[in-house]
This record gives structure tokens, sequence and C-alpha cells, in this order.
């Protein structure tokens, strides 16, 4: 009980960050999609946590490398790719907004 | 008696302004002079600074300054 | 033509800002009294074809020498061409409202007394008889509602009207009876003296001990000595018959005329609580009183910095769009390096835009402050906890700037030291702005988060925990120490402040609010951070590396161009990219489609960025986007195991720049002291640029402990894995960062407040030394036990909530001699 209250509470004091996550992607046209993720102050996001999801499981889990970047095979079918830097800097894309 | 003593939503009348310098002149401002009436409204949650009514307004004082001032009931 | 010049002049809480506002629109423009921080507002406006100047003069209760704001409020009435004093009051409170108006009368000025909030005094009963109180005093009276812009057009009219016969409306000073006689004794005496202010005001001041007064007087009048000794005599002659001093009997008559007016008042006892005595049997209630203020300050906090957050997903792009045009202005890049002025160009950009960032929050969270303000809430914060702040050498008032700063979570210090510009008692002011730095700033938590995550993976949330906590002991803790000593000689001012009504606050009162503090915070920070971000680039850019090292990275640049160059040799399209302005021309494209392509999501967008870049160049769009086209296919794949090495090229390049740098040295120059701490020279360079903005230090020590070999390195990992660091000299870390001082944004903030150097660089300094000591201890004793870092952590927790217990007992002063 009390390590859920020290989570949570640190979770609130996780997300009061000043940077804002961003992350782009695109489609190569190759079968491969590109997502290349940062932060507004200029931090890499190298290491950051990326997944992808379909109908809820996850299909796919890795990190975002030095480049800040991570390159997967387009999934069939629907998906969302999640970028996850901690509370509050969560960014969620759907694979039907990736374009060329 | 000094109003720091006084029952709470009792009224009494101040007597003696026991201070001189910045305080006096203070409580002049906010009309605390002798033969003013003064009600207690309520303490602070943490016992100090006290909230007093005085002719139509609030003001609120910390105790170690209520202490000067010299009152009695009516 | 002349304008009339206006001072409006009143207490606290009457609405006098409210009518200045509602008088002088926009036209406003504020500046300060020479040699005092208090702000000089002035406005103009026109009316029936004449121009009014006003100046909103401090509020003051009275006039004494005892506040700078009445010495400067009644300077002004006094020395300055005033043609007029319009004098606010509340008339719901005008028992002690008045006490200021009968000083103002004693001025003999044509003046204009406007009877404010005469919405609530009807509603308690009172009447008023205007045409009986005008003869009283002669000074044309009006009343008002301003906050419903009620009485408006009656106050300029009044103005125009007192304007064009002043003489009629010089104000009647009240007698004062049985000391009349010995006023009109030293009047004679000193009308044979031209002197600024009347003999009449002079001699009642004397009376009055007023200190500035009595040095005009050993200033300007020849023999003054023999004039004094007469007013003593005087003095004693009237206690001696009516057994009460001349000042007690001064102050007494102002309100027995006061309570002469009343009189001609008809009131109805009202012994009906008010509408704001209710909300307070809640808001203050004993029990609900620090459940409220909690909830209050989690809903400050949850709305601005929460959803102000959400915000800058949006305001983002606009910031990252104006960061690439200002910089398609520069040099483009080359191939292998970046021209210096567009690595500066770069480097100041991400230091403004960090800065700009913060603008949604603050627009938030200086609304929810201006309407916490204008409501009436503030005196109250100050009541309830003034008991806990007041044994620390702080002030109830402290509560909004010390939560501002960051009670628990991330806070920012720069609105917390702006908020400590109201408070009253100059020597807890002082000590709040020094202490607001100590706490939970909103950029000091990523660097947390880092560090936490890198080394206590399990008892990430305990660590977290102690961490944000420890600072308002420490805040407590370095107040009562600088009560003690620096602030020990400081007068300390009476707390009594009065608790006025709930008011409904303006929207343009408000925004008026929000505006100017925003303003301030772009016109003096934004620019100096700027100008400090120069310093810092030119620190970390020289001396540069040794000339081996510059051969050895020369080398390595060649080389990924000639293996660029072997891999696409035969390739289909090599003739468009071959030359060297052609390679670096596809660097530029390449790049500027990218950040061009990650500041938007919207689909319509991205569409018009691909278009247009197809236009400027559609050979090198078919390399970014290769598609089914094989031969572009191969140049893509080159080209982005090219790109990735001159990613590495530059990390490695700017490492060894840091490393011989005027920063790095600065940084080793250190590592004598700071090894006692655990601290090797990187965390100092960290520390030291971190000093422009604290998340610059999250991104420093990423770059400096980024180690290319790995193919999933993580920042956190990095650190770990170096094996320099052990969970103590983690915690000696958290500690010294949890202790220095956010930002120079945050010391600009301090100088504009204080108008002085010395304590801008005091309160960069003493923090500085506090830290480095605390993490040195928190390293020695976590060493010599074998403490784990939580034990560690613990240990210091452990230790300051002592020292603040201990420092709390500590009696504050004296009790009757603090007052002068």
């Amino acid at each position: 009980m009390y390590k859920k209250i020290l989570i949570s509470l640190s979770l609130l004091v996780g997300s009061a960050q000043a940077h804002t996550a961003i992350m782009s992607c695109f489609d190569n046209g190759d079968e491969n999609i590109v997502c290349e993720g940062g932060f507004s102050d200029g931090s890499s996001a190298s290491g950051i946590l990326f997944f992808i999801k379909q109908n809820e499981t996850t299909v796919m889990e890795t990190r975002m490398n030095e480049d800040s970047e991570v390159v997967f095979r387009k999934p069939q079918g629907a998906y969302t790719v999640h970028f996850d830097a901690g509370e509050g800097h969560k960014i969620a894309i759907k694979g039907e907004d990736i374009v060329e | 008696m000094t109003l720091d003593q006084i029952d709470k939503n009792k009224t009494a009348l101040i007597t003696k302004l026991d201070t001189s310098g910045v305080l006096l002149k203070k409580f002049y401002d906010m009309g605390f002079i002798e033969g003013s009436q003064i009600t207690l409204i309520r303490k602070s949650p943490l016992n100090d600074p006290i909230e007093v009514k005085i002719s139509s307004y609030h003001i609120t004082l910390r105790i170690q300054e209520a202490k000067c001032i010299k009152v009695r009931y009516e | 033509m002349s304008s009339i010049q206006v001072a409006l002049v009143g207490q606290p809480n009457c609405g006098k800002s409210t009518i200045f506002n509602m008088l002088t629109n926009v036209k406003q423009h504020i500046s300060n009294y020479p040699g005092v921080t208090i702000d000089k507002k002035v406005g103009s406006f026109n009316f029936l074809n004449k121009k009014i100047d006003v100046i909103d003069l401090p509020g003051t209760y009275s006039f004494s020498s005892f506040s700078v704001e009445e010495k400067i409020t009644r300077d002004y009435i006094l020395d300055q061409n005033t043609d007029i004093i319009l004098n606010t009051l509340d008339a719901s409170t005008l028992r002690r409202s008045l006490y200021l108006s009968m000083q103002l009368l004693d001025m003999k000025k044509p003046t204009i007394i406007a009877f404010n909030m005469i919405d609530v005094a009807t509603q308690n009963g009172y009447h008023f008889d205007f045409s009986s109180l005008e003869k009283l005093c002669n000074a044309k009276l009006i009343q008002t509602v301003a906050n419903k812009k009620e009485g408006l057009i009656q106050v300029k009219e009044a103005i125009i009207e007192v304007d064009n016969n002043k003489k009629n409306y010089v104000s009647k000073a009240i007698s004062y009876s049985h000391l009349e006689k010995h006023i009109n004794i030293i009047q004679n005496l000193l009308q044979v003296f031209s002197l600024e202010y009347s003999s009449f005001y002079i001699a009642i001041k004397l009376f009055e001990q007023d200190k500035q007064i009595l040095d005009y007087v050993k200033k300007n009048v020849q023999d003054s000595d023999s004039i004094l000794k007469e007013v003593k005599q005087q003095e004693e002659l009237f206690e001696k018959e009516y057994g009460k001093t001349a000042s007690s009997h001064i102050v007494k008559t102002r309100y027995d005329k006061a309570d002469e007016w009343l009189k001609i008042c008809t009131k109805k006892t009202n012994t009906k609580k008010t509408l704001s005595n209710k909300i307070d049997e809640i808001i203050l209630n004993r029990f609900l009183a620090l459940p409220i203020l909690g909830l209050i300050i989690f809903l400050l906090y949850q709305l601005s910095i929460v959803y102000g957050y959400e915000l800058t997903n949006y305001t983002w792009p606009l910031l990252a769009a104006l960061k690439n045009l200002v910089i398609s202005f520069f040099p483009n890049e080359n191939i292998t390096s970046i021209p210096y002025i567009t690595q500066l160009a770069i480097w100041m950009m991400n230091s403004v835009n960090a800065l700009l960032n913060y603008l949604p929050i603050f627009l938030i969270l200086f609304f929810l402050i201006a309407c916490l303000e204008d409501v009436g809430y503030m005196p109250r914060m100050a009541f309830i906890l003034d008991r806990l702040f007041s044994r620390f050498g702080l002030h109830g008032e402290s509560t909004l700037p010390l939560v501002l700063g960051g009670i628990f979570a991330g806070g920012c210090a720069v609105p917390g030291v702006m908020a400590t510009k109201g408070m009253n008692d100059k020597k807890a002011q002082m000590i709040t702005m020094l202490t607001v730095p100590l706490m939970n700033c909103l950029a000091k938590i990523p660097f947390y988060t880092l560090i936490i995550a890198a080394f206590f993976k399990e008892d990430m949330a305990i660590i977290m925990f102690l961490i944000s906590t420890v600072t308002i002991f420490i805040a407590l803790s370095v107040g009562k120490i600088l009560s003690l000593s620096l602030f020990v000689s400081y007068e300390t001012t009476p707390f009594i402040m009065e608790l006025p009504s709930y008011h409904l606050p303006t929207l343009r009162g408000i925004l008026i609010k929000v505006y100017d503090r925003i303003w301030l915070y772009l016109k003096k920070i934004v620019s100096i951070v700027a100008a400090v971000a120069v310093v810092l680039f030119v620190l970390i850019q020289f001396p540069g590396i040794s000339k081996e090292k510059k051969e050895v990275f020369d080398a390595q640049a060649l080389k990924m161009q000639k293996d660029f160059y072997k891999r696409i040799k035969t390739n289909a399209y090599f003739s468009h990219i071959d030359e060297k302005s052609e390679f670096k021309a596809y660097i530029n494209y390449y790049n500027t489609y990218r950040s061009k392509r990650m500041n938007t999501t919207n689909k319509s967008t991205a569409k018009s960025i691909d278009a247009s870049y197809i236009e400027k160049n559609p050979i090198f769009f078919a390399f970014v986007k290769p598609k089914r086209d094989k031969e572009a296919r191969k140049i893509n794949k080159a080209f982005k195991k090219f790109i990735r090495a001159r990613k590495a090229l530059f990390r490695n390049l700017k490492n060894e720049k840091v490393e011989n740098s005027a920063l790095g040295m600065m940084g080793k120059f250190f590592v004598p002291l700071t090894q006692y701490a655990g601290f090797d020279w990187k965390i100092n360079v960290a520390f030291l640029s971190s000093f422009a903005a604290r998340e610059s230090s999250v991104a420093t020590i990423g770059a400096l402990y980024e180690n290319n070999n790995a193919a999933n390195s993580i920042n956190n990992n990095a650190i770990a894995s170096s094996n320099l660091y052990t969970q103590v000299s983690a915690i000696a870390i958290l500690v010294f960062m949890a202790l220095t001082p956010p930002c120079i944004a945050t010391m600009i903030m301090i100088k504009v407040q204080t108008n002085s150097y010395k304590w801008m660089i005091f309160a960069t300094i003493y923090p500085i030394i506090l830290g480095i000591l605390a993490a040195i201890l928190v390293n020695i004793v976590g060493n010599n036990y074998s403490l784990s870092g939580v034990e560690t952590m613990s240990f210091f927790y452990i230790t300051v909530i002592l020292i603040t217990i201990l420092l709390g007992l500590i009696p504050n002063s004296k009790k009757k001699e603090i007052y002068v």
C-alpha cells in the first residue's frame, strides 16, 4: 500500500517536466517505416521505449537507437506506434496517419 | 487582560496600547485606539495569528502583537 | 494645453487600482521610483477636450516616515505639480478609511473623494448625505462601484469641475480642538520662512513626531533647534493639561471626526454576517482551512503545469518552425563540419526556445494567481500558515512564493520570486526570495529522473519522494539561519493585516496583471539568458581541440566521405551527387526536409511539404524517399550510413571540445574540492553548463556519457556502467542538484526585485557552497559506513529534519525590543 502511494507520488513528480516530447514517422516506401524521436530542449531520445500495438496487443518492443530512430517493417492491418518517455511524455501515432 | 486573552465572539473595549514606534503607528492606522470596541472572531488553525473585528472590518494580528493591547470587557 | 495632474491615493484594498485601470484603459505605463523597487504606475485619458494624467500611488493606510510607500505617496502629493488629489476609499469601512482622508485634508489641496464599493456599504445599511459631508470638508464627493464601472463618468466630470474651480475645492483641515492653540504658536514661528509645505501641515507633523518632516525642518529652517525646543515645551504643556500625548490626541481626533461623519450617515445596526464572513467560516475553519488550502494548491499545479504542458504540444511546433526559419538564414552545413556561426544560431535558438516553451504554463499560472489575488484569498493564506513560517524567519505571505517554487513537485522559481513582490515585511521578503530557489523547480525533475532511473531501479519511488520533500525543510532551515545571521539587524514589520471582503475579480484587472508579468519575463529574462547562452557557447568552443586530435578527426571525416563515394561509385545517379557542392547541398536538403516533416503530424501539411521539396529538387527527393527506385534506394542506404557516422563524429568532436574548453578547464579546476563529493570533472561541467538552463544538464550529461559502441545505449545506463559512480555518489549528486540555484533566469529575477547585484551574487553563491558541503558530507558518511543509496538518502533526510526542528526551537528575538 505504501509503495503504491510513493509510486503515484513519484509519477506526479515525474510528470512535471519542462520539455515536450516529439516524434515523427515516415513511410519509406520500401516496406519500412522510420520513426524519429526527440525532446523540445534538444535532449536525445536514444534509449527511450518504443513499441507497436495491434488490437491491444504489443507486437514489437524496442528502444530508440543512438540516432533516436527506430526502423521497422510496416505491419499488416491497423496499428499504432508508441513513444514512452514516462508519464506526461507519451506519444501515440496511428498507422494510417503515417504517410510517405 | 490583553487582547489575546478574550473569549471567542466576545466584545471588549481597548483601554491602553502598551507599545511605541512602528507597532503603535500601525495600530493607529487600523483604528485600534483607546475606547474602540473589538471582537475576537477566530484563531488560525495553528492558533496564531488571530482574527478580530473592529468597527466594520476584520484584522489579523499575531498574538505577540495582541499582547500589547490592554482590554476589558464592557 | 497642459494636462491635468491627478494623484490617485487610497488605502490598500479600496479598489483604487480598479478605478485606475478603468480610467486609463491600456494607456498605462509602469516604471520605478528612483532608488526603490516599487512600481510607479502612470496613465492618462482624454475627456471633454482635456488631457488628464493619473498616477496610481502605492496604497497606504496613513502617512508617516515608517514605510517607503508612505514616503513616496506623501512626497509626490506635496512636492510635485499635483493639481488634484483623488482619494478613493472603501465606503463599507468608513471609520478606518477616513483616517487617511483626514490626513489628506490636512494637506489643503483641491480634493475629490470617491466613495467606492458603495453597493456593499448600502447593503450594510449606510446612507450617505453627501451635501452635508461636503460642507464639512470642502472636497468634492462622489460615489462609485468601480468593478461594475458605475460612477466612472462622474469621476471624470468631477476632475474637470474641480480643475476649473480649484479654489473652491481646497480641502478644509479638521480642527484639533485643544491642541489648536499649541499648533498656532508653532505655526507663527514657522510662518517667517518660505517653505514648500504649509506651516500648518509642518506644525501638525512635528507634534506627530514625523521623522521626515523633522529632518526637513532641521535642514531648511534657520535656528531649527529653538523651534524644536518650543514644540517640546508645547507638548509638555498639553500633556500636563489633558493627560495624554499630543500625537495620541491627534489620532483620536481624526477617528472622532470620522465618527461624526458616520453619524451623518444613518446606519442600521447590522449584526447579520456578511457574505464574506460566511465564506470565511468555511475557508478559515479550524479543520477545513488546511485541506482547502491544499486543494487550492493542487488545482493551481494541475491546471497550470499539467494542462499548460499539454498546451506546449501545440506551441512547440511553432517554436520549432521559428527555429528552422532563423537557422535558414545562416550558412548551410558543410559536409563534415558546421560553420561556427550556424552552430551558435542553433545553440541560441535551443536555449531561447526552451524558455519560450514555458509560456503556456506561465500564462495559465499567472492567470490563476491573479484570480486568487483579486478575489482576496492571499491574506487568508498568510493567516493560515503564518505561525509555521514565522518560526523560520519567513512569513505567512511566503506561502505562495514557496508553493510556486515547487512545494512538492515541479514548480518554477521565477514566478516564485516574482510573487514576493507584494510582501510587506521586507525582512521576510528578502529571506523568502533567497530560499525560493531551493524548492523543487520543474527543470530539476528530469535530472532526478535520469540519475534515479540509472542507479535506483527498485527504490525509485522512495528516493524520488525523499529528495522532493527534503527541500521544504532545507528552505525552512536556511530561512532561520539567514534571519539569525545576515538579517538579524533588519527591522521586523508588524504582521497586522486586513482581511478584505471577497470580491469578484474583473477580467480586465486580471488580464493586465498577466500581461505585466509575462512581459517582464520576456523582456528581462529571455533577453539576458540569450546573452548568457552566447557566453557559454564561447566557453565550450574555445580553445578547441589539440592539433593532433584535429588531425585524427579530419582523417575520420575524409574516410567517411571516401566510403560513401565508394559505395555509390557505380550508381546511376552518381553524377548528381559526385561534386562536393552537390553533396553539401544534399546534406542540407535532407536535414531541412527532415526537421520540417518532424514538426507536423498533419497529413495535408506533410503532403505540401513533400510537394515543395519535390519541386525544389526531384532527384534529391528520390534519394530521401526512394520507394521502388532501386538505384535511389542504394544511395539512400549509403547516405544513411554516412549520416550516422557524421553524427557520431560530431558527438565525439563535441566531447573533445568540451574537455579542452574553458568550461572543461573550469570543471577540472574544481575537482580537488568536488572529489570529496564524488564528482569528477564531467559532472562539474554538466553542472556549470546547466546553470544557463537546468534542462540542458540532462542533455549535457547524456552527451558526455554517450558511448557509440553499444547499439542500444541508454543515457541512463551509460553513467551506471561507466563504473565511476556508486549509489552513494549518486545521492551526493542528487543532493547537490537539489540545493544549487536553478537557473540564470531566477538570479536575474532576484536582481530585478532587489535592484542590487550584491544580492543576486549572494543568492547564486551561497547555495553552491551549501550544496557542495552537503554533497561532501553525504559522500563521506555514505562511504565510511558503507551505506546503500537508500540508507545514505535516509541519513541525509533525517539529519535535515533534526536540524530543522532544532532551529525551529530557537526563538526569533526578544519580544518588545523588535519594534523600533
